[in-house]
C-alpha cells in the first residue's frame, strides 16, 4: 500500500476549476514567452562558441591558438594540387610551397582579412577605449560630483538631466557624423603648416593654432565614443556618490574641512571604486560601439601596430634631448594614426568576404574573442560591484 | 588623480598635430583592384624591395580622388577614369593628376548554377539590370522575380557597368547594393534567381555560373572584344617619385604583370 | 542628500586661519572648484549642442547645393527630357507582363522539350564540374610550349578517363530522358574531354528539337507574339529623338558644371540652347502621337486569351492599364510647350524634393537625386516590425519574471536578458548574416509553410531579418523598463485586489498592468528609439535595396529587403568627397535622425511624468 496519495486518493484534492484551468494556462504562456528569450540568446551564444571556440582553443600544449592571438590578420592563400588536395599558406610561405608543388601545382586562391591573427584589432580597440574611458570619466565623474554634491535643485540640473537623458538616445551613427564634424576635420592642432581648409588660424610666434582635425586617428574615435558613454558613467558615479553616507560628508564638514576638502576625502575615496567599477559597463559599451568609429578611426586593414613607425633613423651623434623627443613622438604617434578595431575588423569580414570553410575561421574566431572579452568585461563589472556592495555596507 | 587625468588630456590635446610621417605608401580605392590585386603586387614588391609598408583600404573608386585630394593617400586606385568634375578639383588647387593604366579588368555577369539561362543579349541585360524584365520567364528561364545585385555606388564597377551595359541609364529600384564583388558571389551563390556582376577575377565563386554575353564567354585572350571589359588605372598626386614610382614601375614589370595575370586581369601590354 | 543641505554657517578653518585663504584674479579656490565642475556638468548640454551645430555646419548647405543642383537639371534640360522619358519608363512595365504572358503561353508547348535539354546539360555540368581537376591538368599538359612526352599526355588523358567515367557513374538518372536516351548521354559523357571542342550527339539532337519546338510555338502564338513585338517597337522612334535631346542636355549640363568650377570660363548660352530643345517639340509631339497609335493598334492585335490562366490575366492587366499610360503621355506632350527652362526653382520645392522624394539616386551619370522616403520607409518598417515582435515578448516576460517566477526563476532570468545588452550589435548583424539568414530562408520553404504570405521568400537578407535582431536588442532595454513600471506600482493596489477575492490572474492584468500602463508605453518607445537609431544590424542585414517597399504584396512585404537612414549613412559617407551635395545630404540625413531621437525621448518622459502624477 502506498502511503503517498494520488490525484484519485485525496479527498482534498478537487477536480481543477475552470479558472485554475486557465491560470495555469495563461502562466505557462508567460513563462514560453519568457523562455524563448533565453533560449534564443543562449542559442545564439553557444551558436558562435561552438564555431569560435574552436578556432581559439587548442586541444594540445599551450590549448590556445597563439597565433590567432599575437599576428596580425592578412591574405589566406589557400594552394590547390592536381590531385585536388588543398593546404593552407600564409603570404611568407606561399612561394615556396609552389615551388615544393612544381608541376602538380593547381590553383592558388587568396582570401583576404583570413590569415594571420587579430592582435592588430584588438590592440586598436584597447587604445580607443583607454582615450574614450579617461575622457569619459574625466568629464563624467566632474559632472557628476558637481550633480551629487554641488547642485542644489533648480533649473539648470534639471537641463542638465535632460541633456543627459537625450544624450543616452542620439543613435550612434549621429555620434559618428559628430565626431567626423568636430573631431577629425575641425579640432585645434598645432602646427607649422596650416591647411587650406582650416577653420581658423591662431598665429602663435612658433607655430600656428590651426582648427583644421586630427584627422582620422585613434584620438578622434576616443573623444567620439567618450560622448558615446558619457551618460552611462555620470548616471553610474552619481549613483555610487549618493551611496556613500551623508555622515562622513558632516564629520569632515565639522571638523572644519572646506568643501572640496571634504569632497576630496572623505567622498571621492569611498565612492571611487564603486565608480571604477560601474564605468567597467561604459568599457565594454566603448569597444563595441562600431559606428562611431567607422569615420573617425577605423581602418579595414594595416599591416602594422601602432608602434611599429618607421621614424627617420637619427643621425649617429644624435643628443639625449632628440632621441628623448623621437620616443616621445613615437608614443603620440600612437595616437594620432588609425588603428584597425575589433568591430569594424568584424564588419569587414562579414561584408566584404565570403563565407565559406576558411573565412568563417576568422571571422567565427574574431566574433567568439570579441565576444568573450565584452562578456568578461559585463560580468566583471557586476561580480565587482556585488563584492564592493558587500564590503562597503554603511 | 584628478590633476594626473587634467595633465594626461591636456597633453594629448597639446602635442595631438604630431605631424604624419609620410613612411608607409597609402593607397586608396577600388575594390576590384583592392581586394585583390593591388595586395599581391604589395606583397611581391615588399619582397622584391624589402623594407616598405603598406597601407590599403578598397571602399570604391571614388575614394581614390577623395583621398588623393586630401593627400591622405600616395596611390589612388581607379576602375574608371577620373570623372571631369573630379578632375577639375584636382586643377583648381593646381595639382596635376597623373594617370597610369595598369590592366584591363573584364566584367563578367554570373547567375545561380540552377538557373537555365546561360546566354543573355546586350539588349537584355540593359533591360535586366533597367528593371524592364522583371521576370526570369521573359528571357527564356524559369518563371521567378528577378534580384539584381549590383556593387555600391562610390564603386568604379558600378559606373562603368552604367557605361558599358546600360547605356548610361540608372540602375532598376530593385537592386541590391552590395559591399563587394565576393558578396555578390556570395549572394548570387544563394539564390536560384539572382543575377550579379563581377570582376573576372571572382567570377569563379561556388554556386555561381558565367553567362554568356550574345553567345561570347569571356576571354583573357581577346579582352577588349568582350563588351563589358574596361581599363583600370592607378593615379597619383603629381610625378611619381621614390617608393611610389618604383612601385609603380613595378606593376608594368614583367613579375608584377604575372601577378596581374595570375588574379585574374590581363595586363595593358597583352590587352588586345 | 538635497533634502539636507549641510547647515550654513563659516567652517571654523575659514575663521581661524583666514589670513591663509588666498585668492587669485579675485575668486577663491573653493568658488573656482566649484565653477570648475559646474562647467563640466555642462558637458552633456554643451555636446548636444556641439552635435547639432557640427550637423548643421556641414549639412545646413545642402539646400543651396541642391537647389542649384536641381536648378542645372531644369535649365540645362534635363527635366524637359524627364517630362517624356519618365511616364514613357512605364512603357517597358507593360511590355515586362506582356512578355511574362508571352513566354507563359509558349511555355505550354516547349516545356517538355526544354526540361529534357536542360536537363541533359546539367548533367553534363555535372560531370565537367566532378572532374575539374583532371581536365585543367589535361588542358595544361597541352598548352605547353615543349610539348611532353606521350606517355605523360596519355596518362593525363587516362586519368581524365578514369575520373569522367565515375563521374558519370555516379549521376542519377533524369526522369525527363527515356531510359534508352539515358544510357546514351551516359556514354557519350563518359567520352567528355577538353580536347574535342563539339557537343554530345544527344546534347544537340535535344537542342535542336528544342529550337524546333520553340518555333512551332511561335507559330500556333503567332497573334500574341506579333503584338508583343509590335508593342514593344513601338517608342522606337520616340527613343531615337529622346535619345539625341538627352545627349544634348548632357553636354549643356557638362557646359554649365566647367562654368561653376572654373569662374573665369565663358557663360553657357543656356536659353538658346533650350530653344533648340524646344524647338523639337512639334517633332516629339508627332512621335508621341505616332507611338500612342502603335500601341493601340498592338494592344487591339492582342488575342483574347492566351496559353494560359496567368497568362490571360496578365494580358487582361495591360489592356486596363495601357489606356491610363497613354493618357500620361498625351498630358506630358501637353505639357512640353509649357516648361520654361528659366523658371525658378524656389527653395519650398527643394525641401519638398528631399522630404518627399521617392528616389535616392547617387552617382548617376543623368542627375542626382536625394529623396528621402525610401530611406525612411524602410527605416520605420523594420523598427515597426521589430517593435511589434519585442513588445510582447518583453512585456509578457517582465510580467513574468515580475510577478509569477520564483527567486531562482529570476536569478537564472535575469543575468541572461541583461546580458543581451552587452552583445555588440555588429555581432547580432554577423548572426544575421551568417546564421538567421539562412534558417529563415530555409523555413520559409517548408511546405507546410506555404499559407504564410511572402513564403518561399528570395533573399536572405531582407527586412524580417533584420526586424528580429534588432527586437532582440531592444528587448533588455524595455524588458527591464517594463519591470520598473510593475516595481512602481504601489503595494497597496495588489493587497486590495487580493482582499477583494481576485486570483492572481485578475490582479496581475486588471491592477497591476493596467496600472503601469504608461510606463510600459514609455519603455515601448524607447525601445523604438533604440531600433530606429541602430546601424550595424540594418547595415548588414535589411539588404541595401534603395526602393520604397512594395506594398502591393500584402503582409509579405516584410521580406522585402530595404535601405535604412542609418544604414545610407554608414555606408556612403566614407565614399564621398567632403562638401559635395551627397556629402551635405547624408549630413541632412543625420540631422533628421538626431531630432527623431529627441522627439522619441521626448514623448516616451511625457509618458513618463504622466504615470508619475497618476501615482501620486
Amino acid at each position: 500500500m502506498s502511503l503517498k496519495p494520488t490525484a484519485g486518493s485525496n479527498p482534498f484534492l478537487g477536480a481543477k476549476s475552470r479558472i485554475e484551468r486557465r491560470e495555469t494556462m495563461v502562466r505557462w504562456l508567460l513563462r514560453l514567452c519568457t523562455f524563448f528569450i533565453v533560449a534564443a540568446t543562449l542559442g545564439i551564444l553557444a551558436h558562435i562558441f561552438i564555431k569560435g571556440a574552436p578556432v581559439v582553443f587548442r586541444s594540445s600544449w599551450p590549448f590556445i591558438n597563439t597565433t590567432f592571438l599575437t599576428e596580425l590578420p592578412s591574405t589566406l592563400h589557400v594552394i590547390e594540387d592536381v590531385k585536388g588536395h588543398r593546404q593552407e599558406v600564409d603570404v611568407t610561405h606561399v612561394d615556396e610551397v609552389k615551388a615544393a608543388l612544381g608541376a602538380d601545382f593547381h590553383a592558388d586562391t587568396t582570401i583576404a582579412y583570413s590569415g594571420g591573427g587579430i592582435l592588430g584589432p584588438i590592440v586598436g580597440t584597447a587604445l580607443l577605449v583607454f582615450v574614450s574611458i579617461s575622457v569619459a570619466l574625466f568629464l563624467g565623474v566632474s559632472c557628476a560630483i558637481y550633480l551629487s554634491e554641488y547642485a542644489s535643485k533648480g533649473k539648470r540640473v534639471e537641463m542638465i538631466r535632460l541633456a543627459i537623458l537625450n544624450l543616452a538616445g542620439v543613435p550612434s551613427v549621429v555620434f559618428g557624423l559628430f565626431g567626423l564634424g568636430a573631431f577629425v576635420l575641425t579640432a585645434p592642432v598645432l602646427t607649422d603648416l596650416p591647411l587650406e581648409r582650416s577653420l581658423l588660424k591662431i598665429p602663435l610666434g612658433f607655430s600656428y593654432l590651426s582648427f583644421q582635425g586630427w584627422d582620422t586617428c585613434v584620438l578622434s574615435g576616443g573623444f567620439t565614443l567618450a560622448f558615446v558613454i558619457l551618460p552611462v558613467i555620470i548616471t553610474a558615479s552619481e549613483q555610487c556618490l549618493q551611496a556613500v553616507p551623508q555622515g562622513f560628508r558632516e564629520t569632515s564638514m565639522a571638523l572644519g574641512a572646506t568643501r572640496w576638502q571634504t569632497i576630496r576625502y572623505s567622498v571621492l575615496p569611498f565612492a571611487m571604486p564603486g565608480i571604477l567599477t560601474s564605468s567597467i559597463l561604459g568599457i565594454a559599451r566603448a569597444a563595441g560601439e562600431t559606428a562611431p568609429i567607422m569615420f573617425t578611426a577605423a581602418l579595414a586593414f594595416k599591416d602594422k601596430l601602432p608602434w611599429q613607425k618607421d621614424l627617420p633613423p637619427l643621425p649617429a651623434d644624435a643628443g639625449l634631448f632628440a632621441q628623448w623627443e623621437q620616443s616621445i613622438g613615437r608614443f603620440l604617434g600612437i595616437f594620432t594614426e588609425s588603428v584597425q578595431a575589433l568591430p569594424y575588423h568584424i564588419y569587414t569580414i562579414a561584408a566584404k568576404i565570403p563565407q565559406n570553410e576558411y573565412s568563417e575561421r576568422a571571422q567565427y574566431g574574431s566574433v567568439f574573442i570579441f565576444l568573450v572579452l565584452v562578456a568578461a568585461l559585463a560580468a566583471g563589472s557586476v561580480l565587482l560591484r556585488r563584492h564592493l556592495r558587500a564590503k562597503f555596507r554603511w | 588623480m584628478l590633476s594626473r587625468w587634467i595633465i594626461s588630456t591636456l597633453t594629448c590635446l597639446l602635442v595631438a598635430p604630431a605631424i604624419m610621417a609620410q613612411s608607409t605608401l597609402r593607397i586608396r580605392g577600388s575594390d576590384t583592384l583592392g581586394a585583390k590585386l593591388l595586395p599581391q603586387l604589395a606583397e611581391a614588391f615588399k619582397k622584391q624591395a624589402g623594407k616598405v609598408s603598406f597601407d590599403i583600404a578598397a571602399e570604391g573608386s571614388s575614394t581614390a580622388f577623395t583621398n588623393l585630394a586630401s593627400g591622405t593617400a600616395e596611390i589612388g586606385m581607379s576602375s574608371r577614369k577620373v570623372k571631369p568634375e573630379e578632375g577639375a578639383e584636382f586643377r583648381a588647387k593646381g595639382r596635376d593628376l597623373q594617370e597610369f593604366e595598369i590592366a584591363w579588368d573584364v566584367i563578367v555577369l554570373v547567375v545561380n548554377k540552377n538557373n537555365p539561362v546561360s546566354d543573355l543579349k546586350k539588349k537584355q541585360v540593359l533591360q535586366i539590370f533597367t528593371g524592364d524584365i522583371q521576370d526570369w520567364s521573359e528571357v527564356g528561364g524559369t518563371p521567378g522575380q528577378i534580384s539584381i545585385y549590383t556593387r555600391n555606388t562610390s564603386s568604379g564597377t558600378y559606373k562603368d557597368f552604367m557605361g558599358l551595359a546600360m547605356r548610361d541609364r540608372e540602375y532598376g529600384a530593385n537592386s541590391q547594393k552590395m559591399a563587394g564583388n565576393e558578396q555578390i558571389a556570395a549572394e548570387v551563390g544563394a539564390n536560384p534567381n539572382g543575377i550579379g556582376y563581377l570582376g573576372l577575377a571572382y567570377a569563379h565563386a561556388p554556386g555561381t555560373k558565367i553567362v554568356s554575353i550574345d553567345g561570347a564567354l569571356p576571354s583573357t585572350a581577346e579582352v577588349k572584344k568582350y563588351p563589358y571589359a574596361r581599363p583600370t588605372f592607378l593615379y597619383t598626386n603629381g610625378t611619381p617619385t621614390g617608393t611610389t614610382k618604383s612601385f609603380i614601375d613595378f606593376c608594368h614589370s614583367p613579375p608584377g604583370e604575372a601577378i596581374i595575370t595570375k588574379v585574374g586581369f590581363v595586363p595593358k601590354s597583352r590587352a588586345k | 542628500m538635497h533634502d539636507a543641505p549641510p547647515p550654513e554657517r563659516t567652517p571654523l578653518s575659514t575663521l581661524l586661519l583666514k589670513s591663509q585663504r588666498r585668492t587669485f584674479l579675485g575668486v577663491d579656490k573653493q568658488k573656482a572648484i566649484r565653477s570648475f565642475f559646474a562647467l563640466n556638468s555642462s558637458a552633456a548640454i554643451i555636446v548636444l549642442a556641439l552635435i547639432m551645430i557640427f550637423l548643421l555646419r556641414e549639412g545646413v548647405d545642402f539646400l543651396p547645393t541642391y537647389r542649384r543642383e536641381l536648378t542645372t537639371y531644369r535649365k540645362a534640360g534635363l527635366e524637359f527630357c524627364d517630362l517624356i522619358s519618365r511616364p514613357l519608363a512605364k512603357h517597358q512595365q507593360l511590355c515586362s507582363r506582356l512578355r511574362r504572358a508571352m513566354s507563359a503561353s509558349l511555355n505550354t508547348i516547349t516545356q517538355p522539350a526544354r526540361l529534357r535539354r536542360d536537363a541533359a546539360y546539367q548533367q553534363m555540368r555535372e560531370v565537367e564540374e566532378q572532374t575539374r581537376l583532371q581536365r585543367a591538368v589535361l588542358t595544361n599538359q597541352l598548352a605547353l610550349i615543349p610539348a611532353p612526352t606521350p606517355e605523360k599526355l596519355s596518362a593525363a588523358r587516362l586519368e581524365l578517363r578514369e575520373a569522367t567515367r565515375a563521374a558519370v557513374n555516379r549521376l542519377p538518372a533524369t526522369p525527363f530522358l527515356t531510359p534508352a536516351e539515358n544510357k546514351q548521354l551516359k556514354r557519350e559523357l563518359s567520352l567528355l574531354s577538353p580536347e574535342t571542342a563539339e557537343l554530345p550527339v544527344v546534347l544537340s539532337l535535344l537542342s535542336s528539337a528544342y529550337i524546333r519546338v520553340d518555333q512551332e510555338a511561335h507559330q500556333s502564338f503567332k497573334p500574341i507574339v506579333e503584338a508583343v513585338e509590335m508593342f514593344e517597337t513601338a517608342p522606337d522612334s520616340l527613343h531615337e529623338l529622346l535619345d539625341g535631346l538627352k545627349k544634348q542636355a548632357r553636354a549643356t549640363k557638362e557646359l554649365a558644371l566647367a562654368e561653376y568650377a572654373a569662374a573665369n570660363h565663358k557663360p553657357v548660352d543656356f536659353s538658346g540652347r533650350a530653344a533648340q530643345m524646344t524647338s523639337q517639340i512639334p517633332e516629339i509631339s508627332a512621335r508621341i502621337a505616332g507611338y500612342i497609335s502603335l500601341a493601340e493598334k498592338a494592344s487591339s492585335a492582342l488575342p483574347d486569351r492566351a496559353g494560359t490562366a496567368e497568362a490571360t490575366e496578365l494580358l487582361q492587366e495591360v489592356r486596363e492599364l495601357l489606356p491610363i499610360h497613354l493618357g500620361e503621355m498625351k498630358s506630358a506632350a501637353k505639357l512640353l510647350p509649357e516648361w520654361r527652362h528659366d523658371k525658378r526653382v524656389t527653395y519650398f520645392q527643394v525641401v519638398v524634393a528631399f522630404f518627399f522624394g521617392d528616389a535616392w539616386i547617387t552617382n548617376s551619370s543623368w542627375q542626382d537625386f536625394f529623396g528621402f522616403v525610401p530611406l525612411l520607409a524602410g527605416s520605420v518598417l523594420i523598427a515597426l516590425i521589430a517593435v511589434l515582435i519585442a513588445t510582447p515578448l518583453s512585456v509578457l516576460a517582465a510580467i513574468y519574471t515580475n510577478q509569477f517566477a520564483g527567486a531562482r526563476e529570476q536569478d537564472f532570468i535575469k543575468p541572461i536578458i541583461e546580458f543581451i545588452q552587452a552583445i555588440p550589435s555588429v555581432v547580432l548583424g554577423f548572426i544575421g548574416i551568417s546564421l538567421l539568414g539562412d534558417v529563415i530562408k530555409d523555413v520559409s520553404e517548408w511546405s507546410w509553410l506555404q499559407w504564410v504570405p511572402g513564403f518561399p521568400i528570395q533573399e536572405r537578407l531582407n527586412m524580417f531579418n533584420a526586424a528580429c535582431l534588432l527586437a532582440l536588442m531592444a528587448l533588455p532595454t524595455m524588458y527591464s523598463l517594463t519591470e520598473d513600471a510593475l516595481n512602481n506600482v504601489p503595494r497597496a493596489y495588489i493587497d486590495a485586489s487580493d482582499a477583494l477575492g481576485a486570483t492572481k490572474l485578475q490582479t496581475v492584468f486588471r491592477v497591476v498592468v493596467p496600472a503601469a500602463r504608461s510606463g510600459i508605453a514609455a519603455a515601448v518607445l524607447l525601445g523604438l528609439g533604440r531600433v530606429i537609431g541602430e546601424t550595424m544590424v540594418v547595415l548588414l542585414v535589411a539588404g541595401n535595396r534603395i526602393a520604397i517597399p512594395d506594398f502591393s504584396a500584402g503582409p509579405g512585404v516584410i521580406f522585402q529587403p530595404a535601405h535604412t537612414l542609418t544604414g545610407i549613412i554608414a555606408q556612403e559617407l566614407g565614399e564621398v568627397s567632403r562638401g559635395s551635395s551627397h556629402w551635405q545630404a547624408l549630413f541632412m540625413v543625420g540631422i533628421v535622425l538626431f531630432v527623431i531621437s529627441l522627439l522619441v525621448n521626448w514623448c516616451a518622459r511625457a509618458f513618463v511624468r504622466r504615470f508619475e502624477l497618476s501615482k501620486s
